[in-house]
């Protein structure tokens, strides 16, 4: 743009060729379409707040088994002291 | 205080001077390291000029805090330090860190220079750096030395501990280095040296609040 | 059960982000429209696809493309009506434009944003979505594009803002987001109690700090792995060295250093004290390494580099109304986790040291 060789040629205007570039956000949502969505993207990507829900309630699990788990030991020699 | 504080410094300083390799190791890692990176690369582009010499100063200062807080002390300077407070001790300690830092800075740029060109455009910025950054290296290098003094693993610890807490303040310093050599626009310099001020009297504020608390002597 | 109230406040919490955050449907939106290269001066027919929409042909669904310009006078824009919408079906309609053939001399670029308007779902626009190729130069065709926008219906009832990129997962902002700010809540009480138990020397403050930042480390890595599996869905992979990924990730390392430290020491009242040094220094060299940083730098997360802030109209106030529960909600299950593990590690070590007051 701007220099001599794309100077508009028939009153096409300036820049034409530059809308051929298209803005990254509809390119993606182009891809969706075109391809078959999958699991984690079907039903409006659902599914990734399902994963993370999922993570997160592991994560709390864990940490549950985990003090258990101290628990138990602590259990396990109080049983032994008496 | 104030003269325990100082005598403490000169005391540093006069080990330093007694244990003449150790200085001359601190020199010959930064001239080395340098050398070695002429030999492997012939030139060095700015961006990792820039990379290499705060690399350099952070290495030389993990070096530098680790041997000053774990090394062999005389029966004089024993005997100053059972007189002055834990903060006292650490201060001098921290101070002698800073300046022996600072002399590396002095040295790595020479060294740079000298093998490489030198790309940094403003002086006064990149010094400015180059204090600010070794103020806070030293300062948390010391107190993360202070708190490994007593564990298992010492230096290498010292390491894990220190060095992402020094990330921040290493990439603020990457990024302050390229804007003195002209290599990013960046408006918001001032406001990198206010961060970089800002973290230097945390660490300060910090030292003088904890240490005399971890500092106990076994 | 004295003494649970927040507990039971936790669950509520728990139970109200997760049923209001995941039931409370999205705004209707437009998922894609194609063509997106138009050529100025023919009829062209637009395909539209929606997102929660009911598109009914009885209801008459009116589309438009609006060009970036400045407002005109009068509440008129650079626009022009569809001059017939074909309805396929509730997500989908056809609008045939007939397009000047030039462009207004003060528009600001070759694009045009879409919008549909319908009696059931109200207004949504998609922007900047289409180009606009080979238009003529000085075609006087400013007063052809000049239209009206008026008497829009509005929505109504509860809805997340829809954004074609994210999707349902902006929900994600109720238990991603809100679990990073109870992270952050979680590490300053870890430090607000290694501060007491420095000056006071009370084991218990010792054994809170450690559960703290123990269930704040779990937070963190919880935070950083959800993360993870939502980058990989609208960012395209799950790590893009994103300047926040790397700080929180550094971040992490500073509480695992922590751990590491204490594991060191010789002696258990050593590891106490370093330890309780260490975890109030970290914390306060946070504090620039997550906030003040990543704003001073590009990042692909919102409220820098040019982002669309969540703070903005992103996090609009239904979102609010879900978000700010869900950080005290997760905030109290925290709470709970860290009590559940410091009246462990209390009991472990000295029965006596736990007066029932303290429960």
């Amino acid at each position: 743009m701007g220099s001599p060789t794309t100077k508009p040629k028939n009153g096409v205007r300036e820049g034409a060729a530059v809308a051929k570039t298209k803005p990254m956000s509809t390119d993606l949502s182009l891809l969706l379409l075109q391809a078959p969505p999958d699991f984690f993207r079907s039903i409006g990507k659902i599914y990734v707040v399902v994963a993370v829900i999922a993570i997160v309630l592991i994560g709390f699990f864990v940490s549950l088994y985990l003090v258990e788990r101290r628990i138990s030991k602590l259990e396990n020699q109080v049983n032994q002291d008496e | 205080m104030l003269q325990r504080y100082l005598t403490l410094v000169r005391l540093e300083w006069r080990l330093e001077l007694r244990q003449g390799a150790s200085l001359a190791s601190v020199g010959l890692f930064v001239i080395g390291t340098v050398y070695l990176f002429s030999l492997a690369f012939g030139t060095l582009e700015p961006r990792l000029w820039n990379a290499l010499f705060w690399l350099v100063l952070l290495f030389s200062a993990t070096n530098a805090s680790t041997r000053l807080f774990s090394r062999e002390l005389t029966y004089r300077y024993n005997y100053y330090a059972q007189l002055a407070s834990p903060l006292e001790v650490f201060a001098a300690k921290a101070t002698f860190a800073t300046v022996l830092l600072l002399g590396v800075g002095a040295l790595n740029w020479a060294a740079l220079a000298l093998l490489f060109g030198n790309p940094i455009r403003d002086y006064g910025l990149f010094t400015l750096a180059i204090a600010l950054g070794g103020v806070g290296l030293a300062l948390v290098l010391s107190f993360v030395a202070v708190l490994t003094a007593r564990a298992r693993g010492g230096a290498a610890l010292t390491s894990v501990l220190a060095f992402p807490l020094l990330i921040p303040l290493l990439l603020t310093l990457v990024k302050l280095g390229a804007v003195a050599a002209r290599l990013i626009q960046q408006t918001s310099t001032t406001k990198d040296v206010l961060l970089l001020g800002g973290v230097d009297l945390l660490v300060i504020g910090l030292s003088i609040l904890l240490v005399p608390t971890v500092w106990k002597e076994a | 059960m004295k003494g649970a109230w927040w507990k039971v406040l936790a669950v509520v919490l728990m139970f109200y982000v997760l049923f209001a955050g995941m039931l409370i449907p999205l705004k209707s939106g437009i998922q894609a429209v194609s063509p997106q290269t138009v050529e100025l001066g023919q009829p062209v027919e637009l395909a539209v696809t929606g997102y929660n929409t009911h598109f009914d042909p009885a209801r008459g669904p009116r589309v438009w493309l609006k060009l970036n310009a400045d407002t005109l006078v009068g509440g008129s824009a650079y626009g022009l009506a569809a001059a017939a919408v074909v309805v396929d079906g509730p997500q989908t309609l056809r609008a045939t434009f007939v397009l000047p053939e030039g462009l207004p001399d003060d528009a600001k670029d070759y694009y045009a944003s879409v919008i549909v308007d319908n009696a059931a779902d109200g207004t949504f626009v998609m922007p900047s979505v289409v180009a606009l190729a080979n238009g003529r130069a000085d075609s006087g065709d400013d007063a052809a594009w000049t239209t009206r926008f008026d008497d829009f219906t509005a929505a109504t009832g509860m809805t997340f803002p829809y954004r074609a990129l994210l999707g349902e997962s902006i929900r994600n902002q109720y238990f991603h987001v809100s679990l990073w700010f109870s992270l952050m809540l979680l590490m300053l009480a870890a430090a607000v109690y290694a501060g007491r138990y420095l000056r006071s020397g009370d084991l218990r403050h010792d054994y809170r700090s450690e559960a703290l930042t123990r269930t704040g480390l779990l937070f963190g890595i919880l935070g950083l792995v959800t993360g993870m599996v939502w980058a990989n869905y609208t960012w395209g992979k799950p790590w893009s060295g994103d300047i926040k990924q790397n700080m929180t990730a550094i971040a992490l390392l500073i509480y695992l250093a922590y751990f590491v430290l204490r594991a060191s020491m010789a002696s258990d009242q050593q590891a106490r004290r370093v330890g309780a040094a260490y975890n109030l220094f970290a914390f306060a060299m946070l504090i620039p390494l997550l906030y003040i940083i990543p704003r001073m730098r590009e990042s692909l997360h919102p409220g820098a580099g040019g982002n669309p802030g969540f703070g903005g109209e992103d996090l609009d106030s239904t979102m609010r109304m879900v978000f700010y529960p869900g950080i005290i909600g997760f905030t109290l299950v925290g709470l709970w986790l860290a009590q559940l593990w410091w009246r462990t590690q209390a009991l472990a070590n000295n029965p006596r040291v736990i007066a029932a007051s303290d429960l």
